[in-house]
């Protein structure tokens, strides 16, 4: 790609797109400007996480912190969790462990490239924090390594001076012997209030330790003692400049994401490679309770790996646009015609009108779904085979992408409703806790139990993306048989906790929900530790996507 | 509303131009507003756009020159060059994130000039349709450019 240059030169092999453009950038406007350099990208980014919180709660943090001297003596950083099968190694951190963290780096390279402080904190900055690159650029030119990076290796502090008659601010034009000005190590002087306007005006855009020199062209930057000392009368601004510096290292570094989740202020380290991510899926939960994919920063999707992910996800997407066919929480009584809303978790219907009893799911009777003959999480692919030949293909792969989906979107539809019932649960409980004198924690089995349906549910949801690209064979036969015994033990537990609770009953069923939960969460830790092994070891075969 | 700033420096390049033209290359055509200016540039002798009359359309956003104006071609006649649009729009980094408050209308007409000139085959960009119909008549500086040049 080769572009234009303000001096007039042309580069000839000019024959790619020298632009992108896009309806969402309007939001962002300036910002989203990508340049050529390697820091191009992540410079937009920086803009682009301005939701992303970096206050700590203790209060502004000053550069000076992280100039302190902290010796050889390495504290540890964030929270090691311990891992199960499908658990990946993760560290949780706040504001102020990031902070931490960015100065024993710094102080681990000082004195190895044996330049100020500052500089060595900017030029880490510039290198991404990659280490290795920058020693070894470093150790092989350092002039060049510290020119290209717009830095000098001890330059003289920063100040604001005046008295001199020649000058003249190319900003704004004001000039004489009265005007205060400063000049980095690249001698261009701009007087300190338009200085202080145009920092404030980059910091404000999310800007940090990348604003540089105002004159055209002039790589110097301008680095945090001198954006200290244009904006020490303004507290506010200095403190989003130390937001931003942080904002910026958790965004430079491959290895580190923000928790996705609005308002937290936590980031995380995970060091899965984006190579691992078809088997593993980096799943982490943070501080606040959120648990998302490191990869994708979407939602927790054990078992289905990232790509799957977005690739179903897209197709959700493009089917539900074009075809109607989709009609999530309502069908026709088999027997009357009448309508049926689903309003509860469980798939045991009844009709209202004419109370036959079905499957929510394949629509059979009821009656045939008893416990050993549970045969709803399967495409049957042999009972049908003869109807499916003499059908279209297109319409083949339609009932098949209908039947997972139904499935998939089942479990999400069943996840939420069970949360509204503990709401409405919840609500009554205070009037139960009075009437039948329990205490909170005696009623506290009922959250429990709703929690684990949430989780198994999830699960399950993603259990039929994963089995909508598996290739029938032996092994999707037994991954099937393993997701039916957690789907039947689901909607078992998910029938409990929506029978009533009455005076009599109450110990009877607050005795059977924590039996089931307790053997559900056995039935999932099954399920997700036997995908994890089978992910790793190739055992099923996948569609090419 | 305009700063104190971007008044007093407008003010001032507006003078500058009208007394004290940089070339007769480039001359100042109108100032509706104080923050909306046509400029026109003659191409320069001896290059492929000798002679002929282009008109620039300067917008000055309120914090210019903390922000880059809008910089487009208007007018019947929009040079055939291979980083200028169709639309009027120009890929030139200093109007977009090479932009820098020192720079003002004046040096940005000698760059687009100077642009010009060094041209040595006049052909429109790659994709210009393609851009031309997803920009519309929105503001260049609403498009991502991409400048692939070390010396920028
Ligand atoms: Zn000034
Ligand atoms: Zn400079
Ligand atoms: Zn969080
Ligand atoms: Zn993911
Ligand atoms: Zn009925
Ligand atoms: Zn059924």
């Amino acid at each position: 790609m080769s572009g234009y240059n303000s001096d007039g030169f042309m580069d000839e092999d000019y024959d790619d797109d020298a632009f992108e453009y896009s309806e969402e950038e309007e939001e962002f406007g300036h910002n989203a400007i990508i340049g050529n350099s390697a820091g191009a990208s992540q410079l937009n980014n920086e803009s682009q996480t301005e939701t992303q919180p970096g206050v700590s709660a203790d209060g502004p943090f000053y550069e000076n912190d992280l100039l302190d001297d902290t010796g050889d003596f390495e504290p540890v950083l964030g929270s090691i969790k311990k891992k199960k099968a499908w658990e990946v190694d993760y560290m949780i951190y706040d504001p102020e462990e990031l902070r931490a963290k960015q100065v024993n780096i710094a102080a681990r390279m000082e004195p190895l490239l044996g330049i100020s402080k500052e500089a060595t904190r900017l030029l880490l900055r510039h290198y991404f924090w990659k280490e290795e690159n920058l020693i070894e650029d470093y150790l092989s030119d350092s002039e060049r390594t510290l020119a290209k990076a717009g830095l000098t290796a001890y330059p003289p502090p920063p100040e604001l001076k005046s008295g001199d008659e020649n000058f003249s601010c190319a900003i704004c034009y004001t000039d004489g012997a009265d005007e205060s000005y400063l000049a980095l190590t690249c001698g261009h002087r701009f007087c300190s209030d338009c200085y202080r306007t145009y920092v404030t005006g980059k910091v404000l855009e999310g800007d940090s330790w990348r604003i540089h020199c105002p004159a055209p062209k002039c790589k110097v930057l301008l680095g945090i003692t001198a954006s200290r000392l244009l904006l020490a009368q303004d507290n506010t601004v200095m403190e989003r400049y130390e937001e931003n510096l942080t904002r910026s290292f958790v965004n430079d570094l491959d290895t580190f994401a923000w928790c996705p989740a609005p308002n937290c202020e936590y980031a995380i380290e995970c060091h899965v490679p984006r190579t691992a991510w078809a088997t593993t899926i980096p799943v982490v939960e943070c501080k606040c309770g959120n648990s998302f994919c490191f990869g994708c920063k979407f939602d927790n999707h054990l078992p289905a790996p990232c790509y799957m992910v977005s690739r179903w996800l897209q197709k959700c997407k493009d089917d539900s646009e074009t075809s109607n066919w989709i009609k999530v929480n309502t069908k026709e009584c088999v027997k009357c015609k009448s309508t049926i809303e689903k309003n509860g978790g469980c798939n045991h219907m009844t009709c209202r009108d004419c109370h036959y009893e079905f499957c929510w799911i394949c629509m059979g009777p009821w009656s045939e779904h008893g416990q050993q003959f549970y045969n709803c999480n399967r495409f049957n692919e042999d009972s049908s085979k003869e109807a499916r030949e003499s059908i279209s293909k297109t319409r083949q792969s339609l009932e098949r992408y209908i039947h997972y989906f139904t499935r998939y979107n089942n479990h999400e539809q069943s996840a939420k409703l069970a949360r509204k019932l503990l709401a409405t649960t919840e609500k009554n409980m205070e009037q139960m806790q009075r009437e039948l004198a329990l205490s909170w924690i005696e009623v506290q089995f009922l959250r429990d139990a709703v929690d684990v349906l949430s989780v198994c549910r999830s699960t399950l949801k993603w259990t039929y993306v994963l089995a909508y690209y598996m290739v029938a064979d032996n092994q999707k036969i037994i991954f099937e048989d393993n997701q039916s015994d957690l789907e039947m033990a689901t909607e078992q537990l998910n029938g409990l906790v929506e029978d009533p609770i009455g005076q009599d009953t109450v110990d009877d069923i607050k005795r059977k929900i924590m039996d089931k939960s307790t053997y559900v969460k056995t039935r999932w830790e099954t399920l997700l530790r036997d995908i994890t092994t089978g992910l790793q070891e190739n055992r099923w075969q996948f569609e090419t996507l | 509303m305009l700063t104190a700033l971007s008044t007093k420096r407008l003010m001032r390049e507006l003078n500058q131009l009208i007394k004290n033209p940089p070339s007769s290359h480039v001359r100042l055509l109108s100032h509706e507003t104080l923050d909306k200016w046509k400029i026109q540039i003659i191409g320069a002798d001896e290059t492929l756009y000798a002679d002929e009359k282009y008109i620039l359309q300067f917008k000055f956003p309120n914090d210019y020159p903390l922000e880059s104006p809008e910089v487009v071609f208007v007018g019947d006649c929009v040079p055939v060059h291979p980083h200028i649009y169709s639309n009027g729009h120009i890929c030139l980094s200093i109007l977009y994130q090479q932009w820098s408050p020192a720079l003002t209308a004046e040096a940005v007409c000698i760059s687009i000039l100077s642009m010009l000139s060094s041209c040595t085959q006049k052909k429109p960009p790659k994709r210009d349709a393609i851009y031309v119909k997803r920009t519309k008549t929105a503001s260049p500086k609403k498009t991502s450019w991409r400048f692939d040049d070390d010396n920028v």
